[in-house]
């Protein structure tokens, strides 16, 4: 993992992915006044998110969230909910308490955490049906290659990309199931190498981006 | 090496000749044992309609045998021009044996291909080459219970020791004749059922069954490929087959999470697995250690080392290029200008001397200038190729050629631009990618040459003699702009689409042979003289007859063809600051090669190169002189540029679109920069 988000930041993300289900257009202005900070603030957190490569910004254009800082956010909105869930559910919290417990542990609650939670929910029967719960375990164990540091061994979960790009990797042995090892980052910061199948492959952050790993 | 002639001889007895066709992942050494089976007698040419490269040859062991060898590639699906030719001549030329070579070192990956072979039914003999880089990573294979499960012969080869090539040769020529009963992959019961029902379809229809093997048809029409269903559907009564098609895929869609490509492909995958089981062991501790290869990118690819060292040998290729390379063109022309000299006093009449020292040994000798330098460009190159390290620029420059619209791989041809556009135009084909080759062909005539250069230094010499190497380092500047520039316009207008994708291979750094780098050399170098040749040969002689004709004037004075030329199209360049017939002719001349201008110059103002600059110094001004130099170096490239296009681009159209595109451009910016200029009082 590379990540280390400060809570705060995480809430920055949460933010824009909630704002822009309702308009795809969001903006620095819109961020400030959810979040009820100075717009200077935004500015550098969303800064720091782009570096992360979770959003995309133009220059005094709309921020949109990444493929990967999609999934950041729904990682987070899934814990904050299945938190939630188990402190009202199971052990009887107020509603009010529970919300705001949540908010805090999802920011800091680790995939093995979760995993077992699920599992506990899901035998005592307290999961809703709308969730679809085995693509959130994946969700919730999985990276997108393009954010595992150089060393990092890993599980090829799935590939989700489309087209002639899936073809391609899935053709050059980039298949589930397969071990995969980050080797190299670019000197320039992309593309990355990695070893699959015993050899070495190179290939763009942004198309990394649509491998699923599981760290072993 | 100079077996170039075979090109009739080996269609006319075509029809009974038996053939082997190679084919293989990039970086297997296919082209080793290629040059092993063939020796020198091979014969480069191209695929119909496309510019990849076709090569053929007869085996050495028995000349009635042809071997082909396919486009290397990883698998044989129909996204790319090298996938799709090797596919179709499997399935439409039938080659008697597909010699199929492995890099064992690289086993599983390998395998893929070999079971798409497997698919269509091919009569295959597998060589597991680079035996040695397996042993290294400590991978053994029993060759033995590999050929038992495949049903197919297996030799284990190290091509460039020349390890196991004779029994490669005898097992190939032993499989001739003969046919077998390859396995087929089994993609399990649900899809199998399906398979089984197209298949009975299709040999029922007989035409398709004619022109396909009826199982991969099959398994190609569940998988729902374009160029498949596409080709397919010109058949008479083909809707059954569709129907069948759209049934079992919402049948398949039913069953499987996945979509049914993705579970082809993992099926393959899956045999490969369990035959990699079966046959290959990995001593553990040889695994754990880190290779050579390895180490040596711990350095190359540094973070902070590796870009140092990847200018650096940058630097070194262009330097090695053109310090070889340039005494070598000094010779050449001196060999040349000798040799006129001597056949111009051999013969009296004076209009035939001219026609053939000016015309045809003139012709000759502007080929034949180029040879020193594409020798020496391809030699540096397939030492970069060869050994591995071309992959590596790729992967440090992506990033930065991305962000200019082009790919990783665009960046060597370019470079090799500011040597010379030939050679460069020539190293597009590397890239894979169509889109990308076109647009790194169309603005590389952009990156000004070394034959632009002494037209800088004339005028620029004379006319800034103070600055005269900032003024010549702005056209350079200006070169790389329009080239950016270009590249961003076509990219979005002609070429749209999504950047190809960079999922490249990096493969283990090899030590090149010598044998391999001077074939590949004299491969590019005569390709060069044969075809792009005769484009600029035609140029040559034609511009001598204009600069000769009418009768009796003074060669390329003001009353030949050119003169009259260059003064009825001089108002054309007046608004450029240079409206002269002597600069208009000098532009003609320079299609033939861009230095010319200043030897054109030479002999039109009667004053030889030696008293030019001070002829300049009194008829330019600076500014007119900056405008002639901008012009220079964009307008319409030299004829072997062209030939080059030509023959890369393989399209009279896009050759036609680079002369147009080129003048038009050069004309718009010098306009630019005269008028500009005079506004702002530089006139």
């Amino acid at each position: 993992m590379t990540y280390s988000l400060t809570p705060a930041i995480q809430d920055y993300l949460e933010v824009i992915h909630d704002l822009s289900k309702h308009d795809s257009k969001v903006r620095i202005t819109d961020i400030a006044r959810k979040l009820n900070v100075a717009k200077s603030s935004v500015t550098e957190a969303i800064e720091l998110l782009h570096a992360k490569n979770l959003v995309q910004k133009e220059r005094y254009g709309p921020i949109t969230l990444t493929r990967n800082g999609e999934r950041e956010a729904a990682k987070l909105k899934y814990k904050h909910l299945l938190i939630s869930k188990f402190l009202r559910d199971v052990l009887n919290v107020t509603a009010d308490t529970a919300e705001k417990d949540a908010c805090l542990i999802e920011h800091v609650v680790s995939v093995e955490t979760m995993l077992a939670l699920i599992q506990l929910l899901e035998s005592k029967n307290y999961l809703d049906n709308d969730i679809d719960i085995e693509e959130v375990k994946i969700l919730l164990s999985t990276n997108s290659l393009s954010n595992l540091a150089p060393g990092t061994k890993g599980t090829i979960k799935r590939v989700e990309a489309t087209g002639e790009l899936r073809r391609r990797l899935m053709e050059m042995g980039v298949t589930s199931g397969d071990d995969i090892q980050v080797k190299r980052v670019a000197p320039m910061g992309d593309p990355i190498e990695i070893t699959v199948k015993g050899y070495n492959l190179t290939l763009r952050k942004n198309e990394a981006a649509a491998i699923l790993i599981e760290i072993n | 090496m100079s077996v170039t002639k075979e090109t009739k001889e080996i269609s006319t007895d075509q029809v009974n000749a038996q053939t082997i066709a190679l084919i293989g992942n990039p970086n297997a050494g296919k082209t080793t044992i290629f040059n092993a089976l063939t020796g020198s007698r091979q014969h480069v040419g191209n695929w119909p309609g496309v510019t990849v490269e076709k090569k053929e040859g007869r085996l050495l062991a028995d000349s009635k045998v042809h071997v082909i060898d396919l486009p290397g590639t990883y698998s044989l699906g129909a996204y790319s021009e090298d996938e799709l030719i090797a596919r179709n001549y499997i399935l439409f030329e039938n080659p008697d044996v597909v010699l199929d070579i492995i890099d064992s070192a690289n086993i599983r990956r390998n395998l893929y291909l070999t079971v798409q072979l497997l698919e269509m039914n091919t009569n295959i003999v597998l060589a597991l080459n680079m035996l040695d880089e397996a042993e290294a990573k400590g991978i053994e294979i029993d060759e033995n219970t590999l050929a038992k499960i495949l049903n197919v012969p297996v030799i284990k080869t190290i091509g460039t020791k020349n390890q196991g090539i004779e029994k490669l040769i005898s097992s190939s020529i032993q499989a001739l004749g003969q046919s077998r009963e390859p396995l087929t992959v089994d993609y399990g019961q649900e899809i199998e059922d399906e398979i089984l029902v197209l298949q009975k379809a299709i040999t029922e229809h007989g035409e398709l069954a004619q022109r396909y093997y009826p199982r991969w048809l099959a398994v190609k029409i569940l998988e729902g490929e374009d160029v498949i269903l596409n080709d397919i559907q010109k058949y008479p009564n083909i809707q059954t087959i569709f129907t069948l098609r759209e049934k079992a895929v919402q049948h398949l869609n039913q069953v499987f999470a996945e979509d049914i490509q993705t579970i082809i492909i993992e099926k393959r995958y899956g045999l490969i697995e369990g035959v990699v089981k079966q046959t290959v062991k990995q001593k553990k501790d040889v695994q754990a250690s880190v290779s050579l290869s390895d180490k040596i990118d711990n350095v190359v690819l540094n973070k902070t080392l590796g870009i140092p060292i990847f200018l650096l040998t940058m630097w070194a290729i262009f330097k090695f290029t053109f310090v070889i390379g340039d005494p070598l063109i000094g010779y050449v022309e001196m060999l040349f200008e000798w040799f006129g000299g001597i056949v111009g006093a051999m013969i009296s009449n004076e209009l035939l001397a001219s026609l053939i020292v000016d015309g045809i040994i003139g012709g000759l000798g502007s080929i034949f200038v180029f040879i020193p330098p594409i020798f020496t460009l391809f030699f540096a190159i397939s030492l970069l190729e060869d050994s591995g390290y071309m992959s590596r620029v790729a992967y440090i420059v992506d990033k930065f050629m991305r962000s200019l619209g082009l790919h990783g791989k665009s960046f060597i041809p370019l470079l090799i631009g500011f040597g010379c556009n030939v050679p460069a135009i020539m190293a597009t084909r590397t890239l894979e990618n169509k889109k990308d080759r076109m647009v790194t062909i169309l603005v590389n005539p952009f990156m000004s040459c070394a034959a632009r250069l002494p037209v800088y230094v004339l005028f620029a010499g004379a006319l800034f003699p103070d600055n005269a190497g900032t003024v010549i380092f702005s056209l350079y500047i200006l070169g790389i702009v329009m080239a950016i520039i270009m590249a961003k316009i076509f990219k979005k207008f002609l070429f749209p689409g999504e950047a190809a994708p960079f999922v490249m291979e990096l493969p283990p750094y090899r030590v090149p042979t010598l044998k391999g780098m001077l074939i590949h050399m004299w491969e590019k170098g005569s390709s060069f003289v044969r075809k792009a040749g005769t484009i600029i040969f035609a140029v040559v002689v034609l511009i001598w007859v204009l600069a000769t004709l009418p009768w009796g004037v003074e060669y390329a004075s003001q009353d030949s063809f050119i003169g009259m030329f260059g003064s009825a199209i001089s108002p054309v360049f007046a608004p450029l600051g240079f409206g002269s017939w002597e600069a208009s002719a000098a532009l003609i001349f320079g299609l033939l090669a861009k230095e010319v201008i200043v030897g054109t110059l030479g002999v039109i103002y009667g004053v030889g190169e030696e008293g030019l600059a001070v002829t300049i110094t009194q008829m330019w001004t600076p500014l007119a002189a900056y405008s002639f130099m901008v012009l220079t170096l964009l307008y319409v490239p030299c004829v072997a540029t062209i030939g080059a296009i030509k023959r890369e681009t393989n399209s009279w159209k896009w050759t036609g679109f680079t002369i147009g595109y080129t003048l038009a451009l050069g004309w718009i910016v010098a306009f630019i920069v005269y008028q500009g200029g005079t506004l702002l009082g530089l006139g």
